[in-house]
């Protein structure tokens, strides 16, 4: 329902932002991976994120406009700079010098990130129950 | 009110007339229904409004309870109104001529 | 007569203000959501600086030929409008979302939208307290 469309907005930012925190979780624990199923290292994911429109009807004009509808998780794509050189000559996966590929992930990086994902999220979480809370104060109409 | 001088004059001719009474009622009937036009038209956007709701097509709430207040408003004022109006016909017939 | 209800500028002024108050909600949210959306730029919603115009307008040398042409339905017709705020950013992904900015006008709004309905609920029982308790 188009009234409840602030809820759906802060919805799919809290989804987003999820979406992100697994992201993040998912590099984080593969910091160290130097086997995957696709051969090779483990290489930094990245989600996108990119702005919501719909068409909607603008009544005052009379024709289609697009308008902001929250934000849409486009997709995880893998992050293509460079894999880390590391020297390990022990390691079973190094090669013929004595180099290991690691992954592209930078734990400090991903800490930031996490961060900001997670005040990102909590500020959806404060919007939803403000917009919660004005659509209880309106059901007062009329009452006494 | 503002009562220009060509309607006083108007108003003047008519006084002799003995339609002069049917004027005044069919002024009177005609404002009460218009009136009561109005309240359903209310009514009618406030149902309309509901349905929207149900429909899930309303694009705020707080224009559905609104127009439903404003509804009951006008209703309650409407009959309020005829109460007063059935008080007085009450009132006028008790008269001891 | 019937209409009394519609005829009253402060009650249509509170609808109007309800209305923007509500838009306001829907953009702030969206703003909070596409915090970290690269190159999404924040919006804004304008209808109190464009009240405040109109009111002021009204008063600077015009004529009425009727007390009900000037002043209060002028204000009724401002509708609330978003805009795009444009302002550059400093951050990498050319996003100019500002987080607390966003987060204070959210506290803000809800407040106002509150009392909003607050005030018109108000309105609402006060005639219907003259309506009801005019009778003996």
């Amino acid at each position: 329902m188009k009234a409840f469309q602030t809820m759906r907005i802060s919805s799919s930012g809290l989804s987003a932002e999820r979406l992100r925190m697994d992201t993040i979780s998912s590099n984080i624990a593969n910091a160290t991976t130097t086997r995957t199923e696709e051969g090779g290292p483990y290489r930094r994911k990245i989600a996108v994120f990119q702005e919501s429109l719909k068409n909607e009807m603008n009544i005052k004009f009379n024709k289609m406009q697009r308008v902001s509808n929250g934000v849409r998780a486009v997709g995880v794509i893998e992050d293509d700079s460079e894999l880390q050189r590391v020297f390990d000559p022990n390691h079973p996966d190094a090669n013929e010098e004595g180099y290991v590929l690691m992954p592209n992930i930078n734990i400090l990086n991903e800490m930031v990130d996490m961060i900001a994902a997670t005040r990102a999220y909590e500020a959806n979480v404060t919007a939803m129950n403000a917009s919660k809370s004005m659509l209880l104060k309106t059901l007062e109409i009329g009452k006494g | 009110m503002k009562i220009n001088p060509a309607m006083e004059a108007f108003l003047a001719q008519n006084q002799g007339t003995n339609t002069n009474n049917n004027d005044v009622k069919n002024n009177f009937g005609n404002i009460l229904k218009d009136e009561i036009n109005k309240v359903n038209e209310l009514q009618v956007r406030s149902d309309e409004a509901n349905q929207q709701l149900i429909a899930g097509e309303s694009e705020d709430m707080h224009s559905v309870l609104l127009a439903t207040e404003e509804a009951r408003l006008a209703l309650e004022m409407a009959v309020q109104i005829r109460n007063k109006l059935i008080e007085s016909y009450q009132e006028i017939n008790r008269m001891q001529l | 007569m019937s209409d009394f209800i519609g005829k009253d500028n402060t009650y249509g002024l509170l609808k109007n203000a309800l209305s923007a108050s509500y838009i306001r909600q829907e953009t702030l949210s969206n703003n909070i959501a596409n915090v970290n959306t690269p190159n999404y730029k924040a919006n804004r919603v304008i209808f109190e600086e464009e009240l405040k115009k109109a009111i002021s307008k009204s008063h600077i040398g015009m004529q009425a030929t009727h007390q009900n042409h000037i002043g209060g339905n002028v204000a009724q017709e401002i509708q609330a409008k978003i805009i795009k705020d444009k302002s550059t950013t400093m951050r990498n992904d050319g996003n100019n979302v500002d987080i607390d900015l966003e987060m204070a006008n959210l506290a803000a709004n809800q407040l106002l939208y509150n009392t909003l309905i607050q005030q018109t609920n108000s309105k609402i029982s006060t005639l219907r307290y003259v309506i009801n308790e005019g009778r003996r």
